[in-house]
């Protein structure tokens, strides 16, 4: 019996490690992939597919406030709509909206706004099984604890941005961080045009440039897109088309790999602002194209 | 008794095999975390890297913006052998591009904090990775860098 129970415990190790080892072997398999890709690729052969990082959706709202972004609460997303959202993607996207709309508003020090928008990300996060965002330390209690503290609200903004970067990671869903990053950018693109148009300020102009140089990894990142449904095929094709626009400029065609110093023209600004204006209304109203 | 003794074992070989994975990205990365202040955190990748017979080539592509302050960290203790770390100005395939920095060689955590005057708009890691120098490639030839990133607010 004793022998039984020996061997059932080693059957049972063995059993368990050669279960971690698929798991590794899963994973190695998805490195095998890339490295197929760069298996022939020496130092001197360049790769023409980069990987790339998505910059903290934080520090790009922060850089707009900076710059003079001014909004009013009526500007940024309702916190009613959540009921509209009812597909994995829309969330997603809304998840992303609702992000760089709590940013703008603790950052404006608008706490009962942030109140709302906090309470949409922790329910969109259950509703797309990212819970785990929220509920380990209370995230949410947190927030509501310190609202007057603005230095800790920004902390536990930052805290909740990179656990939403480690559940991507531990998921393995870059796909998931990209609709995200997708709807935050598209908020703070439209909030920062409406502003621009009204107030003309050229360092805003300046900052909408090099957020809207980042379309090129959106569309890049979105054409990858596993299970596209008809909202991000359609958020695909409007990026695509307000891309080509921005990339008819002089501007664009200078700013090869440097450092962007100048705003887009004020006709280029016009037509990307109601391409953007038009795709941010079909998101956060889940209107069909 | 002698259950509770074969259970132990088993506990710690479990253990000891959990502990063999090739990349415990979190743990690594709250190592990094330490390194981060003053600055608030921006974003990080795990690059996962099997050593093989030839030598190999990464490329990530960092977005950053004008006027920010940036602390990179990376941490390369989980690779077996050595890589080389690189920072350009443009990708690979952008000919005349130029090296930014390259990460002094042998340390497990490499602090980088770049003068804004040198970067654009975007810059290029590159991890360069030789040969293996194994004559027989397993599990133990893989691990990953972490590349954990803050800006100053």
């Amino acid at each position: 019996m004793k022998a039984t129970i020996t061997f059932s415990f080693i059957f049972l190790t063995v059993f368990i490690y050669s279960c971690s080892s698929d798991v590794k072997q899963t994973d190695s398999a998805e490195s095998i992939e890339v490295q197929e890709e760069s298996a022939s690729i020496s130092e001197d052969i360049p790769d023409e597919s980069p990987s790339f990082i998505l910059p903290s959706a934080f520090h790009v709202s922060s850089l707009l406030q900076r710059a003079g972004l001014e909004f009013e609460g009526i500007d940024c997303n309702s916190a009613d709509n959540i009921a509209l959202y009812n597909t994995k993607n829309s969330r997603l996207l809304n998840f992303g909206v609702y992000s760089a709309d709590l940013f703008f508003c603790v950052l404006k020090d608008e706490k009962d706004l942030s109140k709302q928008y906090i309470k949409c990300l922790q329910q969109i996060s259950e509703e797309t099984g990212m819970g785990s965002i929220f509920n380990a330390e209370s995230i949410l209690e947190r927030f509501e604890q310190n609202i007057e503290n603005k230095d800790s609200v920004l902390s536990l903004i930052l805290e909740v941005q990179e656990r939403t970067d480690m559940h991507v990671e531990r998921s393995n869903e870059e796909h998931t961080a990209m609709l995200i990053f997708c709807g935050a950018w598209l908020e703070g693109m439209h909030l920062g045009l409406n502003n621009f148009q009204q107030n003309k300020n050229l360092e805003l102009g300046k900052r909408l440039f090099e957020q809207a140089c980042l379309l090129e990894n959106l569309i890049v990142g979105l054409s990858a897109y596993p299970d596209p449904d008809e909202t991000t095929q359609s958020l695909l094709a409007e990026m695509e088309r307000v891309f080509a626009s921005i990339k008819e400029t002089e501007a664009f065609q200078k700013g090869d790999y440097g450092l962007i110093e100048t705003p887009l023209p004020e006709s280029a600004m016009m037509k990307i602002s109601s391409n953007l204006n038009s795709l941010r209304n079909q998101v956060t109203l889940n209107e069909d194209s | 008794m002698r259950r509770l003794a074969i259970l132990s074992l088993v506990f710690i070989s479990l253990i000891f095999m959990a502990a063999d994975s090739p990349c415990n990205w979190e743990d690594i990365k709250k190592t990094c975390e330490a390194e981060l202040k003053p600055f608030k955190y921006y974003a990080f990748k795990v690059s996962r890297i099997d050593f093989g017979t030839e030598s190999q080539f990464k490329e990530v592509q960092i977005p950053l913006f004008r006027d920010s302050e940036y602390r990179f960290i990376f941490n390369t203790s989980s690779l077996p052998e050595g890589i080389k770390i690189q920072i350009w100005n443009a990708p690979s395939r952008f000919e005349g591009r130029k090296l930014i920095y390259e990460a002094p060689q042998g340390e497990d955590i490499i602090v980088y904090d770049p003068p804004k005057t040198l970067f654009n708009n975007r810059i290029y890691l590159n991890y360069v990775i030789p040969a293996s120098t194994k004559t027989e490639l397993d599990q133990t030839s893989s691990g990953c860098v972490v590349f954990y990133s803050g800006f100053k607010h």
